[in-house]
């Protein structure tokens, strides 16, 4: 594991615990079996770590989606086509 | 590109003008509606305020289809390299839309006397479904209408082994779109039943189907616009409909809170939703990159500004709106109410319909064999569309928030008696900004129609209005770009926070000041950062301009200074 | 185009776990849905409701068939231009929703609500025949006729038959069964305490707080016409009988009195005192060609003889053709 893949995997749960906080039913009775609360911890804990997995997966695509476009860049002739030379991108 | 290479993309031709002229029906629709807000008794009776809703809402699908279905034949021979398969049935498909479309426009107004055919219980003529109004024959005709565009785009594809990724997203794209408009079908005798399958249609088709055709769409359209690498495209298209998928299809859950579902719903709708703007970010982020690999000016700024708003909308509509009453929690109290409509229109309208905008006005100057033509007209109506689309959003919201607050925490549901009276500014804005968007439409779509046609205008004197490219014209960075996106979220943060705050004891008992407050900063801070950030990306484009004959020059001098 | 050159890739990977995912969550989903309409669950299932008669399922075509999502909303689904009719039959009860879609254009009055608690199989579907026990039980009915009763609705006349509304209430009354997981919420206030609230009309107001004195000074005599026109509003009649020559649900009253009218056995008869008194007493003894037996109930019981000549009167006032 990288420092990346471990930022990214910090990321991604915290972003999944704010998600599944923000999640919490608005209604909830026991009364229906697959409502009952050993159900509910099984859908909070299977939630969470496919949650989990989402956001790590779209960390990681969006990065890889930069890392195309540096190399894309690299490969370009290099060309300031149409930057104004100077001002800001020398900056 | 500046010729058609295929002669069957000139199909695609006649699909943009019945997407045009259906838009301009639709706008019109909408107005009438705005109006019968105000006053109810309009046209009472005559054409009841369920029927021009209905007319409203399937027009607007009807178009985006065929908006789709025309940037489909006009990249389809292109992505294949070849001419589009058996263009005769694409002709019986252009004949068939234009039927379905009119038959029912026709038996939509049977509803005001409640008839919808009857027959073996299925309604024939109209079923009274929310955005499923057609009766089963038109249900029938555009299944088969769908069935032809999958034969036709499988037809035209070369073999399996050598699709790429852009293949694949409009390919599964078309099957999904027949095989999920199956489940609308059928009379279904419960209420939760029908409800949860009408999902399947609308939910899978908006945040499923369409998605997949418009990231698809998009990837190819920046191909041609921005010459960018099909490869790296394609491996955003993959990622892009994989995340909608990931997220989506779990995410219908969102529909199925209140419906009489059991309520393990609320958890897996609010947080697989929650997810859903993921794709969205990741889109835009797409179009921004694609959009800077190099300077070269945009040689269609009207199709770009379109195809960018249909990206920021998305963005701002459907991922941070949506995102602010995807939770149980804020919407139970925005469920049912105007606060859906800001979202629903800035989504649907912005997403797919300003990419079918964006694709006619990126194949029509093509198709009519037009090496310039002049962009004016097209740059003043996307500013007319998307100002006015941003305004109606704005008073929608707030016309929402005023109504949950009236109806849901007082409990008033007077509708003409105390709802209605207390939403009187929001609903006699709404035309205000209708004007604005209906202005839009009628230059864009008299100028789409008659491009090429009439008499070209006076070359404008376009170089004395490129901007410098300094101050709102400079070269946009990506941290800029980010700040933009995190200020967009941080107002729908706000506005998510005005919503859950309908559940606190002071707000219940009839103190509305924090969720109007934050309502209040939320709705119009996000929407003028999105009107101010769209100015600025295009703005920065449009200085591209400034250099024309640079590129030689610097091309020639920069491998030294360029590191 | 997905690694960079010289690292290690592990796209394909990547995808295929993807899918692999996607997978899964496709068979969560559907062991989701399996689960949510067991009948163990408990839902209200409209075939299994009925009301005084009627089918639920059949009210479902019905609220259909009007397109009515097309401008309410049920279970929150809907257009947003008229209330959710989700929880309606529970708040209002069967009596007003009877008395107010036949002619939806107006609010019912108490009176209409009244006349139909006379009907033994509404008074048992809502538990009594008693206006004021109903309107105890129906809180919604009673705000609805306090506060609206007698005034114009922005509801268009629908043409529904006595058949379509029986069912369209059954319908609600499965609706109003189900079980909607909280929603929509309760209020925790009374809304009609705040500004926001269209006020009670002054004339109640001031009934709520009037002395007996006052009372009785608001008794002094009224002509027979007035009379005749604030029973024919109170007891619903002008819900379904235009004062204009307009067909509603019934004829119109304009330029009744004194034409000769068609019946639907063919025979003609002259619309005078004795034919209209027993008209409202008997509606069923005579009906108009065009117009279905049953539509309206019998007021035998419900108003006086003095009250039935007052109405009369009114009629007569709204013009009287010359024979």
């Amino acid at each position: 594991m990288t420092a990346q893949h471990i930022i990214r995997m910090a990321l991604a749960i915290l972003a999944s615990a704010a998600s599944l906080a923000l999640s919490w039913p608005y209604w909830r009775d026991f009364q229906y079996w697959p409502e009952s609360r050993a159900m509910w911890l099984a859908y909070f804990a299977v939630g969470f770590v496919l949650a989990v997995y989402v956001f790590y997966a779209f960390l990681d695509s969006l990065g890889t989606l930069f890392e195309h476009d540096a190399l894309e860049r690299e490969k370009r002739p290099a060309c300031g086509c149409g930057e104004p030379a100077g001002t800001e991108d020398a900056s | 590109m500046i010729r058609i290479e295929y002669e069957t993309q000139r199909l695609s031709l006649r699909f943009f003008m019945v997407m045009l002229v259906l838009f301009f029906l639709q706008t019109a629709f909408g107005l009438l509606l705005a109006a019968q807000h105000i006053d109810p008794t309009l046209l009472a009776g005559t054409l009841n305020f369920n029927v021009l809703r209905s007319q409203h809402v399937n027009l607007a699908i009807f178009w985006v289809l065929s908006g789709f279905i025309a940037t489909i034949l006009f990249v389809g021979p292109l992505l294949s390299k070849r001419e589009l398969a058996e263009p005769w049935l694409i002709k019986v498909l252009f004949y068939a839309l234009l039927a379905v479309v009119a038959w029912n426009a026709l038996t939509q107004v049977l509803a005001q006397q409640g008839v919808a055919g009857w027959w073996m219980g299925q309604p024939l003529l109209q079923e009274g479904l929310e955005y499923l109004e057609a009766g089963r024959v038109a249900d029938v005709v555009i299944l088969i209408g769908f069935a032809i565009l999958c034969r036709v785009v499988l037809r035209t594809f070369p073999p399996r082994a050598q699709w790429n990724e852009i293949h694949w997203g409009l390919g599964l794209g078309v099957v999904a779109l027949t095989l999920v408009w199956i489940f609308g079908m059928a009379f279904v005798e419960r209420l939760d039943v029908q409800e949860y399958f009408r999902w399947y249609v609308v939910h899978y088709w908006v945040e499923g189907v369409w998605e997949v055709i418009h990231i698809a769409l998009v990837g190819f359209l920046l191909v041609l616009m921005f010459g960018a690498n099909v490869k790296s495209v394609g491996y955003a298209v993959f990622w892009g409909i994989s995340l909608v998928w990931l997220s989506g299809l779990l995410g219908n859950a969102h529909h199925y809170f209140w419906i009489g579902t059991p309520e393990f719903w609320q958890f897996w709708g609010s947080l697989f939703s929650a997810l859903e703007p993921l794709p969205l970010i990741f889109c835009f982020w797409h179009i921004y990159l694609d959009a800077h690999q190099d300077g070269k000016p945009v040689a269609n700024m009207p199709a770009f500004s379109f195809l960018l708003g249909s990206v920021v909308l998305e963005q701002v509509g459907a991922g941070i709106l949506g995102f602010t009453m995807t939770f149980a929690l804020t919407n139970v109290w925005s469920h049912g109410t105007w606060v859906t409509l800001s979202h629903a229109h800035l989504a649907l309208f912005g997403t797919f319909g300003m990419l079918g905008l964006a694709a006619a006005y990126y194949a029509v100057p093509i198709m009519r064999g037009l090496a310039a033509f002049d962009q004016r007209p097209g740059r003043l109506a996307f500013w007319l569309v998307f100002t006015g689309m941003l305004g109606l959003g704005f008073v929608f919201a707030t016309g929402g928030t005023v109504q949950v607050f009236v109806y849901r925490t007082l409990g008033l549901d007077w509708f003409s008696g105390d709802v209605a009276p207390a939403m009187q500014f929001a609903k006699v804005s709404v035309p205000v900004f209708g004007m604005v968007f209906a202005s839009g439409v009628g230059v864009l779509v008299y100028d789409l129609l008659t491009m090429g046609l009439r008499a070209p205008a006076a070359a404008g004197d376009e170089a004395a209005a490129v901007p410098r490219s300094a101050g709102w014209g400079r070269r946009l960075s990506g941290w800029e770009t980010g700040l933009w996106l995190l200020a967009m979220w941080v107002f729908g943060g706000i506005i998510t926070l005005g919503l859950l705050s309908f559940n606190l004891p002071s707000v219940q008992q009839g103190n509305a000041l924090f969720p109007y407050l934050m309502a209040g900063i939320g709705y119009p801070g996000l929407l003028l950062t999105t009107l101010l950030f769209v100015r600025r990306f295009l703005r920065s484009l449009e200085a591209r301009r400034h250099v024309p004959a640079a590129p030689l020059v610097v091309a020639a001098v920069s491998p030294a200074g360029a590191g | 185009m997905s690694c960079k050159p010289g690292e290690p890739c592990h796209e394909g990977l990547k995808r295929r776990r993807a899918l692999a995912v996607l997978g899964l969550m496709a068979i969560l989903f559907v062991a989701l849905s399996a689960v949510s309409f067991l009948d163990s669950r408990g839902q209200a299932v409209p075939s299994q409701v009925g009301y005084a008669g009627f089918d639920a399922v059949e009210g479902k075509r019905v609220f259909q068939s009007y397109n009515c999502m097309g401008c309410h909303t049920i279970v929150g689904n809907g257009a947003y231009f008229a209330p959710d009719l989700t929880k309606l039959y529970d708040k209002a009860g069967p009596a007003w929703l009877e008395a107010f879609l036949p002619s939806a254009g107006a609010w019912p009055t108490s009176g209409a609500v009244r006349r139909h608690l006379q009907d033994p199989a509404i008074a048992a579907e809502a538990g009594t025949d008693d206006l004021d026990a109903y309107l105890e039980a129906y809180p919604a009915a009673a705000e609805r006729i306090a506060r609206r009763g007698g005034k114009a609705t922005t509801m268009p006349n629908l043409p529904l038959t006595r058949e379509e509304i029986g069912n369209l209430i059954a319908f609600l009354k499965y609706t109003s069964q189900m079980n909607t997981e909280g929603w929509p919420p309760t209020p925790a206030v009374d809304g009609l305490s705040f500004p926001q609230a269209t006020p009670l009309p002054a004339a109640l107001r001031a009934a709520a707080t009037a002395t007996p004195q006052e009372g009785a000074a608001a008794a002094a005599p009224v002509s027979a016409v007035a009379h005749g026109e604030a029973l024919a509003v109170d007891n619903g009649c002008t819900a379904c009988h235009a004062t204009d020559r307009q067909r509603l649900v019934g004829p119109g009253w304009g330029g009744l009195y004194g034409s000769t009218t068609t019946l639907a056995d063919g025979s003609a008869v002259a619309v005078d005192e004795a034919y209209l008194t027993q008209s409202i007493l008997d509606p069923d003894a005579h009906i108009v060609a065009g117009f279905e037996p049953g539509a309206m109930p019998s007021f035998a019981d419900m108003l006086e003889a003095g009250e039935v000549a007052a109405i009369v009167a009114f009629i007569r006032s709204l013009g009287e053709t010359k024979p």
